[in-house]
């Protein structure tokens, strides 16, 4: 467990609600518009043009109703929060607006400004998560740039030590870095998120390519459609797509087909290093020993061990290579394939953690359950029916009676002059239509029809 | 002028009942008339009270939620349990939370029931249910101060943040003369080092916005009386020390 941050340093939000309506309301004043400048420290914002026109009409009607903050510089006075009221009480034509002078110094005139800006409710994440950063920086005295990487050192220091907490059952709380105890009392301050959730889950975003990372800023797409299309390396279909997305207020789902058919096929290099990565990772996380995951493995191995057969038990039929494991998949396994690490290649860290946790649950779990799936107990499910090939609509749907020919697995490699073993795994093929038709003496096609463990021939 | 005050908490168990009625009692040892209003449909009080809230035939919602084409019911009222009255609830008072939503100045309701009353009494005590719904948000534009239990945990403290802000919108819009009673640290323990740093905070960053009252501490005692039904000053196993602290709280209150 981390230390948590002394109580003591969190101050309660909402207290200054009342302190203000007290008798300690600073004193308000109004001062020419004129007199005020923004300060080159201003935190960037962006200002929603609807927004912004409403508070530029209710400015028309009732005038500024809350006093922005100003601090003295010179004659003049800096902005330090409310640039959104001191706009909108420019565009309305207004001479002065109410403000509230205070002195301060620079760094807590810039983090009065930043902390204003949190506490809004509308901030969208990447705001909240530069905004953050700032804070972070000013606080810390680093550079901006440098705080990401400090964050992630110092979540990864934590993991680390709780690790050899854990082991050697020494108390971690000693060396706690300086730096983590001011930015958890910064993330204490504002109470949104803690300090770990952030460097994990909002720093990322901060990865997205410009274009999207903008129209996450303008509000103009949520997140989690912005992240699906970031996945899109090519900048012009990109863009393209995020264009569509927010015009036809495309749904998620839409998004991720979009994504899905935009994206290229992958190169036969990636084949080999993706294969070799897979490997190693089933190895280092020895999946077989997962009771809820082995026979999964098993049966993925079993299609794997299958396909390699194949390319060699008949050369003059090559198979079509991209196609035919993805095809050969029993349904459930391909879905679960899509969301792998392996097949997507794009969430690794958050789907490892799916895998570690179910691995986790291993203690929990009945033991493990070895199913021997013999050639004739497929199951219709694992029987690939896929209606987009085209002979597919030729299946025959009602097996047996309407079918003179109708063979047995001995039968039927007896037939075609084959092993029963070899037949066994070329009936899974998705082209054994026309592999066997290749193969039958009459120039027969036939088809495997699972339900009644028999070969039937094809009409046409 | 009678002093309406809600006992509000969005978090439950925090000791909001336990106080209503130890709070009521000890102001009617200092000869104060005392109503206690149950707003929370889980009916803690009136079973506190020592009456079981699923055979009441009449309850504040009765009075709350007309019946269409009737007279206005008025509050019932059970008088002189322990020194004090009870305007009991029970469960059905959960579905006022949905019927209210249509009625018309559904957010005078509690204010409107209570207005005939303020002759006949000094104070009137209402038990806040722990939510942030319509049944508190009614409490307390009926109320003139609002009295807040803090648990001394840390959970507690961030609950008090959005409460701050409940009460800061109902006092803007719909009832500018509504001001803090206190704030009333609850089930303490001193040899918890928690517990100790969140009263310093309590009793450091709250008490710009009102009172901080005396601190009452976890006490078996104190559970036990609501077994008993009665104020813990009534009860067999009281814990003298306790019954001081509430009677200072009264003092306080009295003073307000």
């Amino acid at each position: 467990m981390s230390k948590s941050p002394k109580p003591s340093t969190r101050r309660l939000r909402n207290v200054t609600l009342f302190n203000d309506a007290d008798e300690a309301v600073p004193p308000t004043l109004s001062v020419p518009l004129a007199s005020i400048i923004i300060s080159a420290t201003q935190p960037r914002r962006y200002f929603a043009p609807e927004a912004m026109r409403v508070l530029v009409e209710s400015v028309k009607k009732d005038g500024v109703l809350q006093p922005i903050l100003v601090r003295p510089v010179g004659d003049k006075y800096e902005l330090v929060a409310g640039e959104r009221r001191y706009r909108a009480a420019k565009e309305a034509g207004l001479t002065d607006i109410p403000v509230v002078v205070r002195e301060m110094s620079d760094s807590s005139a810039v983090r009065l400004a930043l902390m204003e800006n949190l506490q809004r409710e509308d901030l969208n994440p990447v705001e909240e998560t530069e905004g953050i950063l700032e804070l972070l920086a000013i606080t810390l005295d680093y550079p901006t740039a440098d705080v990401p990487l400090l964050l992630q050192r110092l979540q990864k220091e934590i993991k680390r030590k709780k690790l050899s907490h854990n082991v050697m059952g020494q108390p971690l709380v000693e060396s706690v870095p300086p730096e983590l105890a001011i930015i958890q009392s910064v993330f204490e301050s504002f109470g949104r998120m803690s300090w770990e959730s952030f460097t994990s889950n909002r720093l990322p975003l901060l990865n997205l390519p410009d274009d999207i990372l903008e129209a996450l800023r303008e509000g103009r797409i949520e997140y989690t459609k912005a992240k699906e299309i970031a996945k899109l390396e090519s900048e012009s279909s990109r863009q393209e797509l995020l264009e569509e997305a927010i015009a036809s207020s495309l749904s998620l789902s839409q998004i991720r087909e979009r994504v899905k058919a935009v994206q290229p096929p992958p190169e036969q290099g990636e084949f080999a290093a993706r294969i070799d990565a897979t490997t190693k990772r089933v190895k280092k996380l020895k999946v077989w020993e997962n009771p809820s995951k082995r026979s999964r493995l098993e049966s993925l191995l079993k299609q794997l061990e299958e396909l390699i057969s194949e390319e060699g038990l008949d050369e003059a039929q090559p198979i079509e290579e991209a196609e035919a494991p993805q095809n050969q998949l029993p349904s459930t396994a391909k879905s679960e394939q899509e969301s792998s690490p392996i097949e997507s290649g794009l969430d690794p860290l958050g789907s490892q953690k799916e895998v570690t946790k179910e691995f986790k649950s291993e203690l929990s779990l009945p033991p493990p359950r070895t199913p021997e799936v013999p050639d004739e107990q497929e199951t219709p499910s694992s029987e690939p029916l896929d209606e987009s090939r085209p002979d597919a609509k030729d299946e025959p749907i009602q097996k047996g009676s309407e079918f003179t020919e109708s063979l047995t697995d001995a039968e039927m490699a007896s037939r075609l002059g084959l092993k029963t073993s070899t037949l066994g795994k070329a009936k899974k093929r998705t082209n054994f239509s026309e592999w066997s038709k290749s193969k039958d003496p009459d120039a027969i096609a036939w088809q495997w029809v699972a339900e009644s463990k028999r070969f039937v021939s094809v009409k046409n | 002028m009678t002093k309406v005050i809600a006992l509000f908490n969005q978090a439950g168990g925090v000791g909001k009942s336990t106080i209503t009625q130890n709070l009521g009692y000890h102001l009617s040892l200092r000869r104060h008339r005392v109503l206690v209003v149950d707003m929370d449909p889980q009916a803690s009080l009136t079973s506190f009270m020592g009456l079981e809230p699923a055979d009441l035939k009449e309850t504040i919602y009765s009075a709350l939620v007309p019946v269409e084409d009737e007279v206005d019911k008025p509050l019932p009222i059970h008088k002189d349990l322990h020194g004090m009255d009870l305007a009991p609830a029970n469960l059905l008072l959960a579905n006022a939370e949905q019927e209210l939503i249509f009625a018309e100045q559904r957010e005078f309701r509690l204010k409107d029931i209570l207005s005939p009353l303020l002759n006949s009494y000094d104070f009137i005590l209402v038990d806040c249910p722990p939510s942030l719904g319509i049944l508190s948000q009614i409490s307390l534009v009926a109320s003139t101060h609002v009295l807040v239990p803090v648990q001394c945990q840390y959970k507690a403290l961030l609950g008090t943040e959005s409460l701050l802000k409940t009460v800061y919108k109902v006092k803007r819009r719909l009832n500018t003369d509504l001001t803090f009673a206190g704030f009333l640290p609850t089930l303490y323990s001193g040899s918890n080092s928690l517990d100790r740093r969140t009263l310093q905070i309590v009793q450091e960053q709250l008490a710009s916005v009102g009172l901080i009252l005396p601190t009452v501490p976890r006490a078996t005692a104190l559970a036990e009386a609501t077994e008993y039904g009665m104020p813990l000053a009534l009860c067999p196993k009281k814990s003298p020390e306790i019954v001081q602290i509430f009677d200072q709280i009264a003092q306080a209150v009295e003073s307000l």
